[in-house]
């Protein structure tokens, strides 16, 4: 008796508390991206030198070669680090993005696992017994 | 709370109780294995080209989808199963689990022991499978529903180790057959909730996508938002080559504790910083490496994993910098430069001596970092011993409120032993051995009672380490308490465990060894014989040393030599023996020699470090000072002492053993008369020899008396028949006579002294006058001579 009942248990699940975690999952995967590709940081230091490498301009004495020199340096730390950056952050927000896209699909794809299955189920033995019978 | 109360709220988790009866754990398991399988086979047939079961090939098809669908319904049933599983409920689902498992008995013990979590204790207590089928098959009570009952905790949440816990409680059964194997209800206890523990961590380890387990997958754009540090790489090292990481080994977990209080206080964005200090300072760098390895393997909090940890070499930077500007300067540059990096986390090793040291240059570092202390974007560990926090730092409150103080604290026996729980896991799986409850706790205890050189954790898991080998080359790999026990007395040379067939049979006769030993001293022997054989049977206080005595009676009556021989009974050898004249503690400054202070080391405390364990023999005890008194007096009581520096000296392996002479007048007074325990204690108090709380402390006070005539003459004999021997090396026969008893008697023997000058004499009178003999040409090797006494005077008689 007890083997029949889980079925419908498991169905009742499958639409209530099932649905509820797999899109606390999922949510928690968009999450995970963010925090894999270090999102949050790298948008914050976009324009930071690259590894934080910084020329002094001198103290005190004004001296407009060192100036110029440094200013060139840093710009182009500054190039580097952004471009490095960037292209980290093109994946990510690639991998997101894609993400979101799926994200409905796979909920849509649980809601109708259940059919699918039964399906599956009846149609192996359906053609079993069409083609051997 | 009751049964019945327990399964009303079985209906919060009810799909998952029916699936578990329909097929339990191992079942769903297994059929699992089983489709996944028949799928592959299936699969694996419609693919092959030029197939033998073309005619099946529908058939095949069939199988394919049918078994890989019933594969794919079997996966979501046990995900709906660990879903309600990691729900939280007010009762343990394991509890609910047993409790509603497929079974036709009425006895909850039974149903209990039958399920696989209730099996798997027994097998944790050292029991085997066959065992439990006996006990099951024998036992008479039965708990029923009806009776049973949650008992200590009757309202608040129901763990599985309550339950198993009250099941011992109801059932006489099966609390006999723990008390009959050595278990007590805690062991009992502590051994459900390890297993109950085990079970929930395997089941957490397999759902990777919790938020917890994926955010602590190491992140890609790890490194570049932040910066160089080339200052910090020149005045210190990456945590990474730092020695404290190197030798980590696989140490790390069990600082987990500590790593996660580090973490909490790290993780926070405004201040962070730690003060770190722990009884030895190494300790703290201990832990800091484990928090670096988890920073490593990326399992930190992700506010956490970025982040560098730098140790400062203190001592390079004041090596170079011996100038106050200089030093200053660069001191500020490295912390600068930390701070705009970023991600880095400083560790200040020692930081009270670093203090100190810098105090000479005229520099407060203290003050020199709060800048840095109040930056948002560098975080610093400063570590200290806990001795030294006291002293240098604790007094500024106003640097003090920068920091967060975490003391690693010495865990006690019980949080060791579930520290040392959660590590056999990994020794296990990798090792393939299986460690019972008993084991674990007897490395802990051991750790503590025979090891004094480290932390209690760090002892016990080097054991831990240790005993896999040496259990695996025996071909064995149950490990049990006696191989603990084993291992330990490879170790130190002290027997535990089990009194083995022989040495009980040793333990037996060892008063008459001791009465072979120590003559005409019978009481004595037979009292100091009985506390021993209390302390080897385990019913002493662990705490405590071994044993302690104190040994009254005149010089000379076999007070030191009763000493020797426990060292050479209990300690295999003679040499274990430890021995302190006391008169020479007799001033005031007597107890920092003894333990040392803050400059120097104690020859006490070095000396019963270094041995470990042994008979600890103080001569002349009433004769040191009163605080030496004090500290002896705490050292019986807790069997340890704090040596100048604050470290623990341990001192439960040892037998202490004081002696004094201090009733001699009474032994004089009492002379030929046979004295009283208490008499002699009695007369000691009179005489305010020793405090009546110390004698209190010993475990027995132990009286040698007054050696009678015919004692001596047998210690005479004794020590003539030694002679013999020597002689009878150089071919010389010696023959005894009475007239040279009655002459050592007489010379070598008082009231006083008793039977102590007996050898002087020997050596002195009669092998100077063989010597003389033999250097004169009037003996030779092969005489046989004798010794006659006239007018007092020896003289060698010779035979031919």
């Amino acid at each position: 008796m007890k083997f029949f009942m889980i079925g419908p248990y498991y169905l009742n699940w499958h639409y209530t508390q099932g649905l509820f975690e797999l899109s606390k999952n999922l949510w928690n995967f968009i999450l995970f991206e963010f925090h894999f590709f270090s999102i949050k940081d790298l948008l914050l230091t976009l324009l930071a030198p690259f590894q934080r490498l910084k020329e002094n301009y001198g103290n005190n004495v004004i001296d407009f070669q060192k100036i110029l020199s440094s200013l060139l340096v840093n710009i182009i730390m500054r190039i580097i680090g952004f471009v490095v950056r960037s292209f980290i952050l093109f994946f990510g927000f690639l991998c997101i993005g894609v993400s979101l896209f799926l994200i409905p699909i796979i909920i849509i794809a649980w809601l109708v696992l259940p059919f699918i299955l039964a399906v599956l189920l009846g149609g192996s033995i359906w053609g079993y017994l069409k083609y051997n019978l | 709370m009751n049964y019945y109360q327990i399964q009303d709220y079985r209906s919060d988790i009810y799909p998952a109780l029916v699936l578990g009866r329909v097929f339990s754990e191992k079942t769903r398991k297994n059929i699992r294995k089983f489709l996944r399988i028949i799928t592959l086979l299936a699969f694996l047939t419609c693919i092959i080209p030029a197939n033998i079961f073309l005619e099946n090939i529908f058939l095949c098809r069939a199988i394919f989808v049918f078994a890989g669908t019933q594969y794919i319904i079997f996966i979501l049933l046990e995900i709906m199963y660990r879903s309600y599983y990691f729900e939280k409920n007010k009762i343990d689902i394991r509890v609910l689990r047993i409790l509603n498992s497929k079974n036709k008995t009425e006895d909850l013990t039974t149903i209990f022991l039958k399920h696989e979590l209730g099996q798997y204790t027994l097998y944790r207590l050292g029991f085997s499978q066959s065992d439990i089928d006996e006990f099951i098959k024998n036992k008479t009570d039965i708990v029923t529903r009806k009776e049973f009952e949650i008992i200590e905790n009757p309202d608040s949440e129901v763990s599985f180790a309550e339950f198993g816990f009250s099941l011992a409680h109801f059932d006489s059964d099966l609390s006999d057959l723990l008390r009959k194997n050595g278990i007590s209800i805690i062991d009992f206890k502590q051994t459900l909730e390890w297993v109950a523990r085990m079970d929930q961590l395997v089941k957490e380890q397999s759902r990777w996508w919790t938020k917890d387990n994926l955010m602590r997958i190491p992140s890609l754009g790890k490194n570049l938002a932040f910066g160089q540090v080339y200052n910090l790489e020149t005045f210190g090292h990456i945590i990474y080559r730092d020695t404290s990481y190197i030798q980590l080994g696989d140490k790390w977990r069990i600082y987990k504790k500590s790593v996660n209080k580090i973490e909490a206080v790290l993780a926070k964005s405004v201040g962070g910083n730690i003060l770190l200090t722990a009884h030895e300072s190494y300790l703290t760098m201990d832990a800091i490496a484990s928090f670096a390895k988890e920073i490593q393997q990326g399992t930190v909090l992700s506010i956490i994993e970025n982040k560098r940890v730098y140790v400062l070499d203190v001592n390079t930077l004041i090596a170079s910098y011996d100038q106050k500007s200089e030093f200053e300067s660069i001191f500020q540059n490295v912390l600068a430069e930390a701070a705009s990096a970023g991600n880095v986390i400083l560790v200040i090793p020692n930081f009270s001596d670093f203090v100190e040291n810098t105090r000479s240059l005229e520099i407060d570092v203290k003050d020199s970092i709060k800048e840095a202390l109040n930056s948002s974007s560098l975080q610093i560990i400063v570590t200290s011993s806990e001795r030294a926090f006291h002293e240098v730092l604790e007094t500024d409150i106003d640097f003090m409120t920068h920091f967060e103080k975490i003391n690693l604290d010495e865990s006690d026996e019980y949080q060791a032993i579930s520290i040392l729980q959660h590590e056999v896991l990994y020794v296990e799986h990798r090792e393939k051995v299986f460690f019972t409850y008993q084991a674990v706790k007897r490395i802990v205890e051991s750790a503590d009672r025979y090891f004094s050189d480290s932390s209690l954790l760090d002892k016990s898991v080097d054991i831990l380490y240790e005993i896999v080998p040496t259990v695996k080359k025996e071909g064995e790999s149950v490990i049990t308490k006696d191989h603990v026990d084993a291992l330990v007395t490879s170790k130190t040379g002290i027997t535990l465990g089990k009194i083995s067939q022989d040495e009980s049979k040793k333990l037996s006769h060892i008063q008459e060894k001791m009465k072979e030993k120590v003559i005409g001293q019978d009481r004595a022997v037979e009292a100091v014989c009985d506390a021993m054989l209390r302390a080897r049977t385990g019913l002493a206080n662990p705490k405590r040393p071994l044993a302690s005595f104190l040994f009254v009676g005149p010089t000379g009556v076999g007070k030191t030599e009763t000493a020797k021989t426990l060292a050479e009974l209990f300690f295999m050898d003679e040499e274990n023996m430890l021995r302190s004249d006391m008169s020479e503690y007799s001033d005031e400054d007597a107890v920092n020699r003894m333990i040392g202070d803050a400059g120097q080391i104690g020859i006490f405390a070095s000396k019963v470090r270094e041995r470990g364990h042994g008979v600890l023999l103080l001569d002349e005890f009433e004769k040191a000072s009163q605080r030496v008194h004090d500290l002896f007096l705490q050292i019986i009581d807790e069997g340890f002492f704090t040596d100048g520096r604050g470290e623990k000296v341990v001192m439960r392996n040892f037998i202490i053993i004081a002696t004094s002479n201090a009733g001699s007048d009474f032994f004089i007074a009492h002379e030929n008369k046979v004295v009283e325990k208490q008499e002699v204690i009695d007369f000691i108090i009179s005489k305010h020899v020793l405090r009546t709380e110390l004698i209190n402390r010993f475990d027995d006070v132990i009286v040698f008396e007054q050696l009678t005539q015919s004692t001596l003459s047998h210690i005479a004999h004794l020590a003539v028949k030694k002679l013999i021997d020597r002689l009878d090396k150089r071919s010389i026969t010696l023959k005894e006579t009475e007239s040279l008893i009655q002459y050592l008697i007489q010379k070598g023997t008082n009231p006083l002294f008793g039977a102590r000058e007996i050898n002087r004499v020997i050596t002195k009178d009669l092998e100077s006058k063989i010597a003389q003999a033999l250097i004169l040409g009037d003996l030779f090797e092969g005489d046989t001579i004798s010794f006659t006494v006239s007018n007092n005077e020896l003289e060698i008689q010779k035979y031919t």
